[in-house]
């Protein structure tokens, strides 16, 4: 695996970095900054209304209509929105046990979601009560890590997506957690798990070399960290080079705001997770500069509204 | 200086496209609490799509089942919950058996203590405390076990520190099972026992690998909760009250 500065350095060309240094593009740099604004959710098992004005925790709080109301706002302020769901959206009140995931789905179809990593407790019914499910789905699942070759998912489980707002395009893998012992056998059926470093390494590798994408986001079922040696989303943000944001679930952990990470390239990654149930959504701004002028990040601009 | 991507083809592809290389210049988080203090109000859209689902399931959700006497809490060796669940799911499988598989009958039934969620509450059972008490969507399956299986799955209760049991009765004793009897008699390993249980635990949940071993299965499509609810009913409409005990069927034997 390369780092940053030797892919640079192997592309070579004493031409090309001529060129970056004196580019005929400065002259078209603005100034101004492109701001995208990605927003996200994990875990949020089914809870399709508020918390019960009864339950001993979080009561009236959460809910999708809310939820929908506040992204609804945020796109009438921001032109560069991208909505995603790191897994476990299934399971954990009757909606899902009467309906299946139909409800949570369309919802999120409403709510103009983008892409969704999948979490164990998406495999309840199944592979197949995935699969039935995908048709309520306007939105892609993306994972990088299940091999669904011999399955009925074959072919309709994306291993990346690429958007584009504004002219930056933003790669987007899926990693899942080990399905062995976690989910049953009957649900996964021939579904491969894959090393979820190895196939995170590969998929930015490709997003930033061959695609070049300017944001490479994880959606991450693996959970936020573990005392054991895990693998995890704190780990996939330190053990990877290209990776700048890694969007986690499963553990139902609630940051209060998003831990940087030091990755293999020594830059800063953010990693995010949101705790269960629809409680919060996690907002991260990004501001974009056109390439060219001199500037150095500055992760002291971090801040929590 | 954090370059985030080169226009690689750009010497070919005229500068022109060198223009779609963007660099993280500075990013802003914030984690919102959808709470009381948001101001927006609900998406009318997504209430609108929200609406009939959840009347359809809150006309279910709320119909009383039957009445209990006290709550029950679940708890090891044995407790008022995982024996009375247990006990059910006992009594439950053997009325489908004599309906659908008269040739059989269920000596020992096993609900694993972490599959019940919540306690029972005192008074009202509801649809809705099913689903509380039994999320996920296990089924019921029938497995036949020789004598020496059924042993050593017992030891494997006793190493656990005991789970939900219906029909059997042990002491625990260094982690293990001693005088194990079922159906009041003691285990004979020279012949076969038949056991319910979840498809969870059937297929080796809990470390109960053992049950692989099983020398016959019946998977009978039935959701646990759904027996749970059917067996509620007809309490309810039996007029008879819920009450739970523990009656020693796991017990530390020192
Ligand atoms: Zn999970």
């Amino acid at each position: 695996m390369q780092n940053r500065r030797t892919f640079i350095r192997s592309l070579g060309a004493g031409t090309l970095g001529a060129f970056v240094l004196n580019s005929p593009m400065q002259a078209f740099a603005k100034s101004e900054l492109i701001q995208l604004t990605i927003l996200h959710t994990n875990d949020f098992h089914s809870h399709i209304d508020p918390f019960p004005k009864d339950a001993p925790r979080n009561a009236g709080e959460g809910g999708m209509a809310k939820r929908a109301a506040m992204i609804d706002q945020i796109r009438k302020e921001q032109k560069n929105v991208l909505v995603f769901d790191a897994g476990d959206i299934f399971q954990g009140t009757p909606y899902f046990n009467y309906y299946k995931g139909e409800l949570e789905l369309k919802l999120m179809t409403e709510m103009g979601y983008d892409a969704a990593a999948i979490g164990n407790h998406d495999l309840d019914n199944g592979l197949e009560g995935l699969d039935a499910q995908l048709k309520n789905a306007g939105f892609p699942f993306i994972n990088s890590n299940y091999d669904f070759t011999e399955t009925i998912l074959e072919g309709k489980i994306l291993p990346y997506k690429i958007f584009k707002k504004q002219g930056i395009t933003i790669g987007v893998y899926g990693l899942g957690i080990e399905l062995d012992g976690l989910v049953s056998k009957a649900n996964y059926g021939k579904t491969k798990y894959l090393d979820p470093l190895e196939q995170a390494l590969r998929m930015e590798k490709f997003l930033r070399e061959e695609k070049k994408t300017d944001l490479i986001v994880c959606l991450s079922h693996l959970g936020y960290a573990y005392k054991e040696d895990k693998i995890s989303d704190v780990k996939i943000a330190a053990e990877t080079f290209h990776t700048d944001l890694v969007i986690g679930g499963h553990t139902h952990t609630f940051l209060k705001k998003p831990e940087l990470i030091t990755n293999k390239s020594g830059q800063q990654v953010l990693v995010n997770q949101v705790g269960f149930g629809g409680l919060i959504l996690g907002r991260i701004d990004y501001f974009f500069e056109k390439e060219g002028k001199k500037h150095t990040r500055n992760n002291d601009n971090l801040s929590i509204k | 200086m954090r370059i985030y991507r080169f226009g690689i083809a750009i010497p070919l592809l005229l500068a022109f496209l060198a223009c779609t290389t963007y660099r993280i210049e500075k990013s802003e988080t914030a984690n919102i609490r959808l709470d009381s203090l948001v101001t927006a109000p609900s998406s009318a859209s997504v209430e609108a799509i929200i609406k009939p689902y959840r009347d359809k399931v809150n006309a279910d959700m709320t119909e009383v089942l039957c009445i209990s006497s006290e709550a029950m809490y679940g708890g090891r060796p044995e407790s008022p919950l995982t024996n009375y669940c247990a006990d059910l799911t006992l009594e439950e499988a053997n009325r489908f058996c004599t309906a659908k598989h008269p040739e059989i009958k269920m000596d020992v039934s096993m609900i694993n203590r972490g599959g019940l969620r919540i306690p029972l509450p005192k008074g009202e059972i509801k649809t809705m405390t099913m689903f509380e008490l039994m999320p996920f969507e296990n089924e019921i399956v029938f497995l036949k076990l020789k004598g020496e299986v059924m042993l050593e799955f017992i030891n494997h209760l006793a190493a656990r520190g005991g789970e939900g049991v219906g029909g059997l009765r042990f002491g625990i004793k260094e982690n293990k099972a001693i005088q194990p009897e079922i159906g009041g008699k003691p285990l004979d390993t020279t012949r076969s026992y038949w056991l319910v249980t979840s498809d969870y635990i059937a297929n080796g949940g809990d470390g109960s690998e053992i049950l692989s071993k099983s020398s016959e299965r019946i998977d009978t499509g039935i959701k646990a909760r759904d027996m749970f609810i059917q067996y509620f009913k007809r309490m309810g409409k039996e007029g008879k009250t819920v009450t739970a005990k523990t009656d020693g069927r796991i017990y530390d034997a020192k």
